[in-house]
């Protein structure tokens, strides 16, 4: 039967809406969740997302539309960003905070999936529609080109002309294969004649001269006097490479389909774009005739004008595309559907919300993103506070790090402000994984049409209108598209720059001159890093100390200063065309602004250093990445956490010399460190090489003690056929029941342990059962079905600690959930790690009794003697400083300040040293705790912060006889966790070689790991095997009869050979009598 | 206006007016913000409607 009267049908998009943070129980119920509360429960922090719909019936005969009622629907969930504006947390007050659950210094700004907390990294990447001119690599036949990344609502187009080394220039874009020569394309797009494409390329009578062969190229298909022929022949040409062996017409239509879409999309898709394009095309080409002729320099890739940054937002914005795009296809298919059924479509049921949903989710949850990108999302790093907000402003770079890419990684100079100098990680990642400044402000985007009308307000000349103009011309662009020329360049400039300082225009647009090139670049786009100055205006900054008295008081705020024409932000184009004093006393007339402190070039992690700019810079690096190791305070809600892994610092100490940064950074209120009393003097040859000498007194004190957490869980999972595991202590005759004992700790009722409670290694916490597995096929057979399987959690088998929290809470899914942390008291024992915040770290060599350590003069005796042979080579300043510093606020009772590039002079310090009654380089009189005797030299004793960094010897300590072997290659088992072997590598074997001592190799490599006997057939040389129930050997491709002979091999090699025969290859041993 | 040299401290008072009001990841939430109040509509306006193609699949 065909339906005739079925109309059109149609659906409409509305409004789209993101709810709060809420969670869907296993029965039903739809609560409102805390971020706590999807920690612990392993929730995701998500809310709904719903779109307006309105069904459109068509009626067939009127063609009219006729809408029906707008739904509301459920398109799916979306992961909040906590503090975020949909975030219930974003505005409320401290204490509100903490009775949520929350520590107050929490930053926010990441997402909770499935119980675990991720960060969207941010990913450092080129901008987009700037034209980049570079010489051609050495394997390609062009000499120089240009290339354009245009992208329009996320497609992404790369766009290059290269110049080859007859003077031709040829045009690339996607999805046409091969190459057009220049000239052709400028054809197809609606110039003409020559005099045009000169023109449009350059004015420059130099330029002009080597753009012949261009033209010649295209000689062939001009028709002189006749353009619209012209035009077509150039279509034609492009056509016959996209749409081979079609009609004339077809091809060029679709040419133009192509020229539209593929070619420079930013410039848009419309007819009335193509000879903007042409025009753009014309840049492109100045630039490389400019390069090739070396009236410009290559194009710096690494400047960070050519840069964005594409933040959370933006990554959301393209996985959200791709994903909603995907539900658009899906509904479209679920409404055909549904039509071909004859049921009139139904909006609820042809929408599927799972799609949206899980595609976010996985993303998220793998950090696998759309576009290939892997690592996007991250574990947020919990181990202090300093590290989770290092982690939050990290910028990572797409490059690849087994590549050398020696420029990239370098430190580049407009990166001043913006990026941190000192914080990036040591290895493959080095330069190319980098940290947001203090100061630095990522731009927000503003929209472009706004601003191009403003732009024509002031003069712009549209392009269109130009061919009329005389006189001085300066293109005037505006996120990479040309928008016109302008020709008083210079008041336009200054007009602009007043209106953003006056407030009319957004604070984020930032214009940048270029000179030689008569360029203006306007840039109100998204991702730009940039940092705030001061302005000045006649040698001063506007900044009074009323102002600063205001702001003290909270009568101004930083909204203010930017609102009053103050500050203002600059970004790196905009940075080239102004000059910046670094300090007041040095502004000269020609200055243009002020920096606010030089300090806030640094990143978190380098402005806990004190005094950093009395280090050699290497050391600032190492300190940097090692105040992210530092056990400290790592979040006021620690009770409530149930993280993986956590420490914490007994008694952490705010350190005695602070910088003015730390406190923004809240480092005081969640210290990570304790101010250790110093001696610098070798010592019995316990601290050579970096190792430190502790008093043992101080240890047992509590100095440097801390907690390890560890949170063991376990769910009770449903499975297919209405099977379900169950916590209880498990019966003897469950399979893989251990002895009765090892369930002593459990508790009866539950299977859980109780807090408090001390275990071991190998201690059962959590007695579970599972039902046994492949029950199907038990039950074809009719078989007696094994017995349940026994499935506990138990303790690590190298730690032991007491079980501090058990948590028995429910997941979304309705299965039970156990939780168990145990922690573990950690006193600082030989092989612990600490370091100085200047990259002086050492290993624990010795714990001196109190007796017998070194006393000043007042009985005072350190808590730490360290090694002077560490400064000499390492030249770190700093640290002494920082000691004299500390001295001098014990005995003020004013905390130090050490803030870079803040203090002037030694002598300073050391007068105040002196006044206070110590020698003036900070040596003390000290006697040999032994012998009694005085030393002679003065030894410098003063109090320096220490960090006790995770590297613990308690987590590494390691060691096996016999033990666990894998069951693949029946070779020990890999890794602390599997009680594992160390590696006999090959280097080591090298050395046995060395020495001739081939039966230790031996012994090594095949008695002590896989030595196997196999059995060999004499006859057929494959492996044979042994009936155990008749005690006979044969061979089962010879049957019985043959000599079956026993060979000694490594397993390994045996697993070769059955390998072998898996692909079809027959490996057939000769064997031969032992000599 | 007499503008008066200001000292260090005073440059901190300035600086610490800056993370009184962003706070230190100001990047990610503005992105995020500007994504959930702007970009989601403009990709839901970018399709704009579903057109089935139910004519096509009757048989």
């Amino acid at each position: 039967m065909i339906l005739q009267e079925i109309p059109g049908f149609k659906i409409k998009f509305g409004k789209i809406n993101v709810g709060k943070p809420k969670v869907r129980e296993a029965d039903g119920a739809t609560m409102e969740i805390t971020p706590i509360e999807a920690r612990i429960r392993e929730l995701s922090y998500a809310a709904d997302i719903t779109l307006e719909m309105t069904p459109i019936t068509i009626d067939e005969r009127t063609q009219r539309e006729e809408p029906e009622e707008t739904l509301e629907i459920y398109i799916g969930k979306i992961p909040i960003m906590l503090k975020s504006c949909r975030c219930p947390l974003e505005h409320i007050s401290e204490q509100e905070l903490i009775n949520k659950g929350e520590d107050p210094l929490d930053p926010g700004g990441y997402f909770i999936i499935n119980g675990t907390e991720r960060v969207l990294v941010t990913q450092e990447d080129l901008a987009p529609n700037r034209i980049l001119a570079e010489e051609a690599s050495r394997s390609s036949s062009a000499t120089h080109q240009a290339k354009v990344f245009s992208t329009r609502s996320g497609f992404r187009a790369p766009v290059t002309i290269e110049r080859k080394k007859d003077g031709n220039l040829r045009v690339s874009f996607p999805s046409v294969p091969g190459k057009i020569p220049l000239a052709i394309l400028m054809r197809a797009l609606g110039l003409h004649s020559d005099r045009e494409i000169f023109t449009a390329i350059s004015e420059n009578e130099e330029i002009q001269k080597e753009l012949i062969p261009v033209i010649d190229v295209a000689s062939e298909i001009q028709v002189l006097k006749d353009p619209k022929k012209s035009q077509q022949n150039a279509l034609d040409y492009i056509g016959k490479r996209v749409a081979i062996g079609q009609t004339k017409d077809y091809r060029i239509r679709r040419a133009l389909q192509v020229l539209d879409r593929y070619l420079l999309p930013h410039i848009g898709n419309n007819e009335e774009d193509r000879i903007k394009k042409s025009y753009y095309l014309g840049q492109m080409a100045q630039k490389v005739m400019e390069l090739a002729l070396t009236l410009r320099e290559p194009d710096d890739k690494d400047h960070y004008a050519n840069k964005r940054l594409k933040l959370a937002g933006d990554l959301f914005t393209s996985l959200f595309r791709v994903a909603f795009l995907n539900l658009v296809k899906d509904i479209k298919y679920q409404l055909e559907r549904t039509a071909v059924r004859g049921r009139a479509p139904n909006i609820k049921t042809a929408v599927r919300a799972d799609v949206i949903t899980e595609r976010i989710r996985h993303a998220l949850a793998t950090g696998n993103w759309v576009g290939g990108k892997a690592g996007v999302s991250q574990l947020l790093n919990r181990t202090n506070h300093v590290g989770t907000l290092s982690h939050l402003r990290r910028v990572i770079s797409p490059l690849s790090r087994s590549q050398p890419h020696f420029e990239a990684r370098d430190l580049h100079p407009t990166q001043w402000g913006k990026i941190c100098p000192a914080e990036t990680p040591e290895g493959p990642n080095c330069g190319l994984v980098k940290n947001l400044g203090l100061s630095s402000i990522i731009s927000v985007g503003s929209d472009a049409r706004i601003i191009e009308n403003i732009l024509v307000d002031l003069g712009v000349v549209p392009i269109n209108e130009v061919k009329n103009v005389k006189g001085e011309k300066v293109k005037v662009f505006l996120n990479g598209k040309l928008v016109g020329i302008h020709q008083k360049y210079n008041a336009f400039i200054r007009e602009i720059r007043e209106k953003r300082r006056r407030g009319e225009i957004a604070q984020y647009v930032n214009i940048g001159y270029y000179r030689d090139s008569k360029e203006i670049q306007i840039n109100c786009d998204a991702g730009r890093a940039t940092r705030p100055l001061l302005i000045l205006r006649n040698m001063k900054s506007q900044i009074t100390i009323d102002y600063v008295e205001k702001i003290g008081q909270g009568k101004l705020g930083w909204s203010d200063l930017i609102d009053k024409g103050i500050i203002e932000y600059l970004d790196a184009e905009e940075e080239e065309n102004a000059y910046i004093a670094m300090f007041e006393e040095e502004v000269k007339p020609e200055h243009t602004h002020l920096e606010i402190s030089p300090a806030a070039i640094l990143g978190i992690c380098a402005s806990i250093i004190p005094f950093p700019e009395h280090n050699q810079s290497p050391r600032n690096t190492y300190e940097a990445g090692m105040v992210k190791q530092a056990l400290g305070l790592f979040a006021a809600n620690m009770h409530l956490r149930l993280d993986t892994r956590g420490h914490t610092l007994h008694y952490p100490q705010q350190p005695l010399v602070k910088t003015s940064p730390m406190e923004i950074v809240g480092f005081n209120k969640r210290p990570a460190g304790q101010n250790f009393l110093i001696a610098m003097m070798s010592f019995e040859g316990f601290n050579i090489e970096d190792a430190i000498i502790i008093n043992k007194a101080s240890i047992e004190r509590g100095l440097a003690r801390s907690h390890f957490f560890r949170t063991y869980d376990a769910e009770e999972r449903k499975y297919p056929g209405g099977e379900v595991d169950k916590f209880e202590i498990p019966e003897r005759g469950v399979r893989g029941f251990k002895s009765a004992e090892s369930y002593r700790l459990l508790s009866e009722n539950d299977g859980i342990i109780e807090p408090e409670t001390k275990v071991n290694g190998g201690d059962v916490l959590i007695g579970r059962t599972s039902p046994p597995r492949f029950i199907k096929s038990y039950e074809e057979f009719e078989l007696m079905q094994p017995n349940r399987r026994e499935t506990s959690k138990n303790m690590r088998h190298n730690e032991k600690g007491i079980v501090d929290t058990v948590l028995i809470s429910e997941t979304v899914d309705g299965n039970k959930l156990v939780k168990i942390k145990v922690r573990d008291l950690r006193i600082p024992e030989l092989g612990d790690k600490f370091s100085s915040r200047h990259g002086q770290k050492g290993v624990l060599g010795l714990m001196v009794d109190e007796a017998d350590m070194p006393f000043t003069s007042s009985g005072v005796i350190p808590d730490i003697i360290i090694n002077p042979h560490a400064m000499p080579s390492r030249m770190t300043l700093g640290q002494l400083f920082e000691g004299i510093s500390g001295k001098i606020a014990c005995n003020t009772g004013k905390l130090g300040d050490a803030t870079a590039f803040e203090w002037k002079n030694i002598t300073e310090l050391q007068e105040q040293l002196v006044k206070a009654g110590f020698e003036f380089n900070g040596r003390e009189t000290m006697y040999n705790g032994i012998t009694g005797r005085k030393y002679e030299a003065g030894i410098y004793c003063a109090p320096i912060y220490y960090q006790k960094l995770y590297h613990l010897v308690a987590d590494k300590l390691h060691a096996r006889a016999r033990g666990p072997v894998q069951i693949l290659t029946r070779q020990p088992t890999e890794g602390r966790a599997r009680e594992g072997g160390l590696r006999f590598g090959e280097m080591e074997r090298d050395c046995l070689v060395g020495h001739g001592s081939a039966l230790l190799l031996k012994e090594r490599l095949l008695d002590e790991s896989d030595k196997t006997i196999i059995l060999v057939c004499e006859k057929c040389g494959l492996l044979a095997v042994y009936d155990r129930n008749r005690d006979k050997r044969y061979c089962p491709v010879c049957s019985e009869g043959t000599t079956i002979s026993k060979v000694i091999c490594s397993y390994a090699f045996k697993l070769l050979l059955q390998e072998m025969m898996s692909l079809g290859l027959a490996p057939r041993l000769k064997l031969k009598e032992k000599i | 206006m007499s503008i008066e040299k200001l000292s260090n401290e005073d440059k901190w008072v300035v600086l610490k007016s800056l993370f009184d009001e962003k706070g230190l990841v100001r990047q990610h939430l503005d992105s995020y913000n500007d994504f959930i109040e702007n970009e989601m509509q403009q990709i839901v306006d970018e399709s704009g409607e579903v057109v089935p193609d139910i004519l096509n699949h009757i048989s």
